[in-house]
């Protein structure tokens, strides 16, 4: 796939450059965010960015966009496949029924002591360990703060699934938290 | 309800997403079974942790720069970013909001340049949009500090010489809210201190400027367009806060704020 590697061929219209700036822009951290999330924190998250940056850019109609931020996401993640060479998971729908079975019951640890071992960087780690179909609505929905319509515009799923995938995505990170060793017991409150 | 429905609906329920039927349905089978609200339990603790535990990648600099530069739009403010910040004019970036600049031709004819914010401090609702112009311009030229922190001690000795204040510049990091940086602003041709924390990915953009007649306490203001602003003044200065982040966790931050404020020294003789 070719990449933008300049958008000197754009004209650059003045008004089309500030509407950019002002709808668009303002979005440039949560959309490294979610590049560092989907790349595993790696070196790439800051080739993604630029190249869905750039699309950005060259997609952005200058219209009114009442989601500049969704929008911008999507391209982002559709960037982070493309780079990889790989079709986006949304191809795997997940039924209700699958979702109720994938989830295995509740983990038979006291509460207290479930998360209390958890600190900040096994969190960080054993979410980069989750499946991409998982972490990327794990990420959208806690630190991006989407809504489940958000998700589901911005991963191509449906509502029903963004939720059974969250569902899962949780369980599998409560799981990796409780078989991490115990961290130091202060680490969280 | 079956805990299998109720066991994936305890997330929609988490996320603000269950109708109020759903929700009520809910809550009743969860009065009944332990095994179900225990999951609940687990799961909000979980999301807590995310939330106050996790730290969020941050572009750096060198990063945010070359992606700026790559873009038409990057180039123009840019320059400006390159130049001193004393020379940087916000004016240049008149178009900021329609409603500011109503707003401030409005003051300006209305009140004169001798007019001081305080006396316009009282037109609430023209420094609202004042305050969040700023915070958006810093946001889009990403003009956001001109001085990273290190910590606290990197930022405000920063100011020497720059202000004829001394700005408050509290270490909140143990109430969940970082800092970031600092730079100088203007606000109606005032320079201000801006001192930028963060939450979670949401940038705070604390205003401080010396002229208060007494202390008032916080008080909200919705800035529109989904961000939030609180402002209150202490000891002689006036703060305003303004962010994306939503009004609880904003009032949040300045009691926090307000609790790690150093007093002003009292001069000996």
């Amino acid at each position: 796939m070719r990449t933008v590697s300049s958008v000197a061929e754009i004209r650059p219209d003045a008004a089309r450059c500030l509407r950019f700036e002002q709808q668009v822009l303002p979005h440039l951290d949560a959309a490294y965010a979610l590049a560092r999330w989907l790349t595993q924190g790696g070196a790439d998250a800051e080739d993604v960015l630029q190249e869905a940056m750039l699309r950005a850019y060259r997609y952005y109609g200058g219209g009114a966009h009442d989601n500049a931020r969704a929008w911008l996401l999507t391209i982002v993640r559709n960037t982070f496949y493309t780079l990889r060479g790989q079709e986006p998971v949304a191809a795997l729908q997940d039924t209700f029924d699958e979702a109720i079975h994938g989830a295995d019951g509740n983990v038979a640890t006291p509460e207290s002591q479930l998360l209390r071992g958890a600190d900040a960087q096994q969190l960080r780690q054993a979410i980069e360990q989750l499946p991409l179909e998982f972490r990327e609505v794990l990420v959208l929905r806690e630190f991006e703060e989407c809504s489940y319509k958000d998700i589901a515009e911005i991963t191509g799923l449906k509502m029903g699934t963004v939720m059974s995938r969250l569902a899962r995505a949780r369980e599998r990170l409560l799981h990796l938290c409780a078989d991490a060793p115990p961290g130091q017991p202060d680490a969280v409150q | 309800m079956q805990c299998s429905e109720a066991k994936l609906l305890i997330h929609a329920y988490l996320d603000n997403e269950l109708d109020a039927g759903d929700s009520v349905r809910l809550l009743r089978h969860l009065q009944t079974c332990a095994a179900c609200a225990s999951a609940l339990a687990q799961h909000t603790q979980l999301k807590d942790l995310l939330h106050n535990a996790t730290p969020q990648p941050a572009l750096p600099e060198v990063a945010r720069r070359r992606v700026l530069a790559a873009l038409p739009t990057g180039s123009s403010t840019h320059a400006a970013a390159a130049t001193s910040p004393s020379s940087r004019r916000p004016m240049q970036h008149w178009h900021a909001l329609p409603i500011a600049l109503a707003a401030s031709l409005l003051l300006l004819i209305g009140g004169g340049f001798g007019v001081t914010l305080q006396q316009r401090a009282s037109d609430t609702a023209a420094l609202t949009a004042d305050v969040l112009s700023g915070h958006l311009r810093s946001l889009q030229a990403q003009h956001l500090t001109d001085v990273t922190a290190g910590s606290q001690h990197t930022v405000k000795p920063w100011f020497d010489g720059k202000l004829e204040f001394v700005p408050q510049v509290p270490d909140l990091d143990a109430a969940g809210f970082p800092l970031a940086g600092g730079r100088l602003d203007v606000l109606h041709g005032r320079r201000v201190a801006a001192i930028v924390y963060h939450r979670r990915l949401h940038a705070i953009n604390l205003f401080e400027w010396p002229e208060a007649a007494s202390d008032a306490a916080p008080a909200s203001a919705d800035a529109g367009g989904g961000y939030h602003a609180v402002h209150w003044t202490q000891a002689g200065m006036t703060y305003w806060a303004v962010s994306s982040l939503n009004q609880a966790e904003l009032d949040t931050f300045a009691q926090a704020f307000r609790g790690a404020a150093v007093p002003p020294s009292i001069p000996t003789h």
